[in-house]
């Protein structure tokens, strides 16, 4: 019966079969994708176990942070989870930890753990009642993960976690669920409710999909803090099943917004922080060479900041942060500049009462009214040219999305300004929703250029830094990844964009250093017009296998000048805009060289269904590199209870697997989406394992 | 608390020939434009009593210069140029008109407009059902209550190339012969061969079926009474007198060509003539149409026996003054007071979605305070479930559907029940929904901007949600019986042309709102640019270089001059907490007059200078004596509908059911992806799965509903019946009835705990006798009880909202 159904199967795939062997990529190996540690936390001075969830792991060896306070061993690993225990110093200082897994099939996405002082705690799965809520103390940062459907909407999976604490008559309590922050996917919300299951209050979004509140609670008594998925699930690296936050309940110091978000070096400035649960006599923390800074309270959730920044100080993005037990606080970035800087005089709402400004300047405004726009003038000569740029989405804690408008005196528009990355300092990256302009005056006068918030928006996070100067010709590269793989004796491309600002035009030159061993790259020119570029590169048959940073260079010619400038390696996507994100960039990009792989398996299937108490067929084809032939074992990973691979075998001269699951009646009705299908074999005396993307499995 | 002795107005004995009084004569003043034109005249009694009677028949009238007019059969007919007065004696008492006869001697030209389309719009054949529906019948399109006769001339003359009139043979024509059913016609036969309506149609072809001269246009139709007729008896006949106003000024006798349509033929016949003849007590209006415009006759019947002195209802505020005085005028009776069960279970289904506990419930009953109902209310605006259950409402309203604003539905209601949490004063709600912007995956009013994406749809979305005025109509063609035209329509949407939408990047489906100030509407067909105009207004306005248009549209629309924005609140709360609108179905338009047009009004205004507080409205309604009538009827109230004399029983909706069965059971409904806890009122949007609640009518969201359906089918009573919504709930182990078993609970304290969970009123004592008897007889304890918490939930008065 199986062989029946498979034959039909094989001819359906038959049809795919050209197609696939056409595509050398297909033997290319998969990347290696790190969804969630947990728990994502733990104390100085302690070693606790951990677990991390993915795709590809198997033979993850090393969990390696970016920090050094910080180690993991590994003792396990499947392909979608590393087990191992993690040691954190004692010295260690609460706050983020980045780590990438390191294996034989290459380096992984970063990804973020916490060292905390606070008390750690992991969800005892209560399966989504209420009765079994996980008790837990205050302040705490607790690990969760709740199992859903794709889409949030059907009957599968589990509906919330809900944890029990006690609160004292008056005692305000913040709840800080952590998803989108740590580049989850998911939207978390968050529900606080008296212990008979009756609502107090609840919150959908406030850092873009985390749900945020301070409650104050009226009476002494046990809650519950429930946490659920509103929508679809997964992380930036995978589309999957399972939500993993941290939920931190406690009082944690929370920096808005810092206006203005910068300053000139060799200045000093007064800074305004809106922040709350900052201790008593916070300690300024401003991990950067040349600043220095003292802070003051002048009312609640109010304070000021008095900051020095040396002459010599690093010109570019600095972060403000302070001393907090809970780890989960998000610095802010300021910039430092070099050129003269200015607070905006209001009234300035309209273009009478436009501000004069001498260029070059950087002035640091905020539309923080209900409707106000802010107005300045310039004095300018024929023919000349101006960029004029906003900074606001990447610093401060800003939630601006900012407009220019570029008018005569006679208030006759010239340019309308929204998103723009090509006008700017491409030393530091531009906000996807800043506004900026470049504009030739044809005739010497007074022009006036209007910042103004594209949404209407106002109020203290609506923060800008507006800076008016002559046009300098640069550009920027960045790596599509920062953790690029290639195999022995076969080529990979590296993906590279250009950002080329205030009107520069010119060819590029492409280079890369530090490749390893046996790699080399081929020279690559990105011509004028065009912002993306293949590096191509190549690994020798006998290339050294191992892991190394590289580095991509790009060179042009500036009127007159060779100017060189390295690839930024991209880090992490940063979900949103606005307080608690915060773009992190590792210090190098990696490269690993990895043995050939041999075969490569697809599924046939996106989903596989079952219904409790039957059966279902699924084929996955395999790719063979030539010369392997060697027989497959296949197997299948993260199959729930009660769910069983019945039959298998290779048919189709050895292209193509056949499986047959079934599922008991007592197997429970889920959608999940980390259906892993492996396959392993021997050939010339070495072992080869591979395993297939995941698929989702739906039991109804 | 104001009292009114409404047996002050009930003393005087009631009908017609009292002494003393009022005799009008209507039109008071009126202009005939030469010699031979005529004015129907209608005379009117009013008595002390406050009734009124047409008297025209028995009137005699006495015109003082019969040389310039004279009076014939209750007709004024003008004889020569000048002025006359006309005294009126009927009933023994006297009343006087004035007649103008003006010098206009040259007869108007003949006109297709002013002398033959009146009678396809008299006779139906140019009715939204016949000929005037949106694609006409077999081929023949007029236009809707012929509102534009050019059209008709060349629908009639040269459509379906000629064939409807015989030029030859003008008795063949088919514009004849169809009417007078001569050949076969779908819409019967409309009038004889010898009516005026067919010689003058025979006399048009026999000409040649001229266009003519385009007769003036017609503006405006006056109609006499002004005021509501009430009618108390079979007998009780009344006229209509319709005055009509053409674009030159002239005035027309208009009573015998416009056509008359009862809204409740039951109510009442109204005939050609306009005479209005009653059939049933009842309340309903009378649409008056010719070319395209329209007014109303309000018309109340009451075939009740007069009330006597029946003592004083306690007026306990500005509702109560205005529903019990009509009330008694038509001899309605209303019920006594609810009692305090009824209203503690009425007042929190309707306020907050939600049963009241058994402990609020016994606490409230306990309650010996005389504002106790007062208090309550209060305290009930302060409930998280107020806020959860109206942002639901307005979730309705506004398409909070993951069909137009994907993942975002959760922030907009988050916004939305903000807003009610806070009391957002009502003008500023509807000002931040209008001028939003920003992303609609944030917690903001942008989700406004979902289900109406093109001006076009966002211009009728926001008139009907805000203004309760429909202007769908005036989306193709200027509105065939309102005021609205098309380029009120366009300039309406012209508002909207602006409002853009921008992706975002890392969120699937995430769109933020913002304006475009370069984007212009064009008219659908010229392509032309349509400036902003407010509907209604003729002037487009000008803007600033980045003025975002809509400030000036919301300042507009929530303008205490606006006289819909206030109204069409009013209206929806009190439908919420009354069930039947003053204004029913929402739609303002003349011919959809109030029931109550004064206490819409006074409610209104109240409203405005309250700030439009919508708690202000809600607890004025609630703390009326009518809200809190109960809804046993009487003999005279049982067939009311409309005075709101008793409490409309309804069902409960989707929601309510759902979470007042999981209050009884003490089972909560578990909602995927949702807390168990979670409640049904507390729900985003409609997709959130749930079999329970689309059964029962949960609306679809995808257009805008204030009004919940309210329907009652098989397949409810079986779930009801026999489905795991109940049945499993009753039988938990972790149910109520579980916990009070194993708490050893005697049957006596779990009926009553029981039967006040689910109907807020404790266990009466021979149903006690009853149950226990029936639990004796069961096979166990145990399924006896559960016998009689199936029973309770399948009961009426837990179903029901009373």
């Amino acid at each position: 019966m199986l062989s029946r159904v498979l034959a039909a199967l094989a001819i359906v795939s038959s049809a795919l079969e050209a197609e696939s062997k056409a595509d050398p990529s297909v033997l290319a190996p998969r990347p290696v994708a790190i969804v969630a540690i947990s728990p994502g936390a733990a104390r100085p001075a302690t070693t606790s176990k951990f677990d991390i969830v993915g795709d590809n792991l198997a033979g993850g060896t090393r969990v390696e942070f970016e920090e050094k306070d910080i180690h993991a061993v590994v003792s396990s690993s499947s392909w979608t989870h590393l087990g191992g225990t993690i040691k954190v110093d004692r010295t260690a200082r609460p706050g983020p930890r980045y780590f990438r897994v390191i294996g034989p099939r290459g380096a992984s996405n970063l990804l973020l753990y916490r060292v905390t002082r606070w008390a750690v705690a992991s969800e005892v799965d209560g399966g989504g009642d209420p009765a079994k809520a996980t008790v837990v103390s205050i302040p705490t940062l607790i690990s969760g993960h709740l199992t859903a459907d794709l889409t949030g909407r059907e009957a599968y999976g589990e509906e919330a976690d809900f944890y029990r604490f006690h609160a004292a008559a008056g005692q305000r309590i913040e709840f800080n669920v952590l998803g989108a922050r740590d580049w989850l996917r998911s939207d978390l919300s968050l529900t606080l409710m008296y212990p008979d299951g009756r609502q107090i209050t609840s919150e959908e979004g406030v850092f873009c999909w985390d749900a945020y509140l301070a409650h104050t609670f009226d009476r002494e008594g046990d809650y519950l803090a429930a946490v659920s998925i509103t929508r679809a699930t997964g992380s930036v690296y995978s589309e999957y099943d399972t939500a993993y936050y941290e939920l931190a309940i406690g009082n944690a110091p929370l920096i808005w917004n810092v206006f203005p978000a910068g300053t000139q070096a060799g200045r000093d400035a007064s800074l305004e922080l809106r922040a709350d649960f900052l201790p008593p006599h916070p300690v300024t923390e401003l991990h950067s060479r040349g600043l220095a800074g003292a802070i003051t309270s002048t009312e609640p959730g109010l304070y000021r900041l008095n900051l020095h920044a040396a002459p010599d100080s690093s010109l570019g993005l600095h972060a403000i942060s302070f001393d907090d037990n809970s780890g989960i606080l998000a610095p802010v970035p300021i910039v430092v500049g070099e050129l003269p800087e200015r607070v905006e005089r209001e009234p300035n709402d309209t273009r009478a009462q436009a501000e004069h400004l001498p260029w070059p300047v950087t002035v640091n405004g905020r539309i923080d009214r209900k409707d106000d726009a802010d107005w300045f003038a310039v004095e300018v000569k024929e023919g000349q040219d101006l960029v004029f740029f906003i900074e606001a989405e990447t610093l401060g804690g800003s939630r601006l999305d900012s407009t220019l408008s570029l008018a005569d005196s006679n208030g006759r528009l010239l340019q309308f300004a929204d998103d723009n990355a090509e006008v700017g300092d491409a030393s530091r990256p531009r906000g996807l929703h800043d506004a900026a302009m470049l504009y030739r005056f044809r005739a010497a006068g007074t022009y006036y250029v209007k910042v103004a918030s594209l949404y209407r928006d106002f109020g203290p996070d609506q923060i800008y830094r507006l800076t008016i100067r002559p046009p300098k010709p640069d550009f920027a590269i960045s790596l599509g990844t920062d953790h690029a793989q290639i195999s022995k004796g076969e080529t990979a491309d590296l993906e590279i964009s250009v950002t080329r600002t205030d009107g520069f035009e010119c060819d590029l030159e492409i280079s890369a250093s530090g490749l390893p061993p046996g790699v080399s790259a081929e020279p690559l020119t990105i011509e004028s017009g065009s912002a993306n570029g293949k590096l191509h590169i190549r690994a020798a048959s006998d290339a050294q296998v191992g892991l190394g940073p590289i580095e991509i260079i790009g060179t042009a010619r500036i009127h007159g000048a060779e100017i060189s400038h390295s690839a930024v390696p991209p880090g992490n996507p940063r979900m949103s805009a606005g307080p608690g994100f915060v773009d992190y960039h590792p210090a190098h990009a990696l490269l690993s060289v990895n043995d050939p792989v041999q075969f490569a398996l697809e599924p046939l299937a996106k989903t596989l269904y079952l219904v409790r108490g039957g059966t279902a067929d699924m084929g996955v084809r395999i790719h063979r590199r030539e010369g392997f032939d060697a027989p497959l074992q296949v197997s299948a990973e993260n199959l729930p209870a009660g769910v069983d691979i019945v039959e298998s075998e290779i048919v189709d001269e050895g292209k193509q697997a056949r499986l047959r699951f079934r599922a008991a009646e007592s197997a429970k009705p889920v959608r999940l989406s980390n259906l892993v299908v492996a396959a392993q074999g021997r050939s010339k005396g070495q072992q080869y394992s591979e395993s297939a993307p995941p698929i989702a499995l739906q039991i109804d | 608390m104001k009292t009114v002795l409404i047996a002050a107005l009930c003393a005087a004995p009631l009908m017609s020939q009292v002494a003393g009084g009022l005799l009008s004569v209507e039109p008071k003043n009126f202009v005939l434009s030469r010699s031979g034109a005529r004015q129907s005249l209608l005379v009117t009694a009013h008595f002390k009593d406050g009734k009124s009677r047409d008297v025209t028949a028995e009137a005699a009238f006495h015109p003082a210069d019969p040389e310039i007019l004279t009076v014939d059969a209750s007709v004024a007919v003008a004889k020569a140029p000048g002025t006359s007065a006309i005294a009126v004696d009927a009933v023994g008492m006297r009343a006087s008109a004035t007649g103008q006869v003006l010098n206009k001697t040259q007869d108007r030209p003949f006109s297709f407009d002013a002398d033959i389309a009146p009678i396809f719009t008299k006779n139906g054949c140019s009715g939204s059902q016949c000929h005037g529906s949106l694609n006409g019948q077999h081929g023949f399109h007029l236009s809707v209550f012929g509102y534009d006769p050019a059209a008709d001339y060349a629908a009639v003359v040269k459509g379906s190339e000629g064939r409807r009139v015989n030029l030859k043979e003008p008795e063949k024509s088919l514009i004849l012969a169809k009417p007078t059913f001569q050949i076969k016609h779908g819409g019967g036969k409309r009038f004889a061969a010898t009516s005026p309506e067919y010689i003058a149609l025979l006399n048009w072809l026999k000409n040649g079926a001229p266009q003519g001269a385009p007769g003036p246009k017609l503006v405006a139709l006056e109609v006499f009474p002004k005021d509501e007729v009430f009618l108390t008896g079979p007998d009780d006949r009344h006229r209509v007198v319709v005055v009509g106003t053409y674009a030159d000024g002239e005035q027309k006798d208009l009573t015998r060509d416009v056509s008359y349509t009862a809204n409740d033929d039951e109510v009442l016949a109204v005939d050609s003539s306009g005479l209005l003849t009653p059939k049933k007590s009842g309340e309903t209006a009378v649409m008056i149409r010719l070319f395209g415009v329209a007014n109303v006759v309000r018309v109340a019947v009451s075939f009740r026996a007069p009330l006597g002195a029946s003592g004083a209802i306690h007026s306990q505020n500005l509702v109560d003054a205005f529903t019990f005085p009509k009330m008694h005028s038509l001899g309605i009776v209303p019920s006594e007071l609810a009692t305090d069960n009824e209203f503690l279970r009425r007042v929190y289904l309707d306020l907050i979605g939600t049963l009241p506990r058994p402990a609020e419930t016994a606490a409230f009953l306990a309650d010996s305070r005389p504002d106790k109902r007062a208090r309550l209310i209060e305290s009930l605006f302060q409930r998280t479930e107020f806020a959860n259950f109206w942002a639901m409402k307005w979730g309705d309203q506004f398409t909070n559907s993951p069909e137009f604003l994907y993942d975002g539905t959760a922030y907009f209601q988050q916004w939305l029940r903000k807003a009610m949490a806070n009391n957002m004063p009502y003008d500023e709600f509807a000002r931040a929904l209008v001028t939003s912007t920003g992303s609609r995956y944030e917690e903001r009013p942008s989700g406004f901007y979902g289900g109406a994406k093109t001006p076009l749809d966002l211009a009728s979305f926001t008139s009907q949600t805000f203004m309760g005025v429909s202007l769908e109509c005036a989306r193709c063609h200027d509105h065939p019986r309102e005021k609205w035209k098309r380029a009120d329509f366009h300039g309406l949407a012209a508002f909207f042309a602006q409002v853009s939408e921008k992706n975002q990047t890392q969120r699937t489906n995430e769109v933020s709102i913002y304006i475009d100030y370069k984007k212009e509407f064009e008219h659908p067909e010229t392509k032309a640019v349509v400036r902003p105009k407010f509907p209604g207004e003729d002037r487009p306005l000008e803007f600033e270089p980045g003025e975002d248009r809509r400030d000036r549209l919301a300042a507009w629309l929530t303008s205490p001059k606006n006289p819909y924005f206030a109204p069409a609140i009013v209206n929806r709360v009190w439908k919420q907490f009354m069930g039947r609108g003053i204004v029913e179905p929402e739609d303002f338009r003349i011919t959809n007059p109030p029931t109550h047009p004064e206490l819409l009004a006074k409610l209104s205004e109240d409203f405005i200078e309250h700030g439009y507080d919508l708690r202000h409205l809600m607890r004025t309604i609630l703390n009326s004596r009518t809200y809190q009538l109960s809804s046993q009827v009487n003999e005279t109230n049982r067939d009311d509908s409309m005075e709101y004399s008793h409490y409309y029983v309804r069902r409960l909706t989707a929601e309510q059911l759902a979470d007042a069965v999981s209050e009884v059971t003490g089972v909560p409904e578990r909602y995927p992806a949702f807390p168990a806890g979670k409640r049904a009122i507390e729900l985003p949007d409609e997709e959130v799965h749930s079999n329970f609640l689309d059964i029962f009518d949960r609306p679809a969201r995808q257009s805008a509903t204030c009004t919940r359906k309210a329907s009652t089918n098989i397949t409810q009573m079986l779930n009801l019946m026999n489905g795991d919504s109940i049945n499993s709930r009753i039988k938990s182990p972790a149910g109520t009835l579980a916990r009070l078993l194993q708490a050893s609970a005697g049957d006596r304290d779990i009926v009553g705990r029981m039967t006040l969970a689910a109907l807020a009123r404790p266990a009466k004592v021979g149903e006690i006798a009853a149950i226990e008897e029936s639990v004796k007889r069961s096979a166990s304890r145990r399924s006896g009880l559960e016998d009689y918490l199936w029973a309770l939930l399948n009961s009426k008065e837990f179903l029901y909202n009373h």
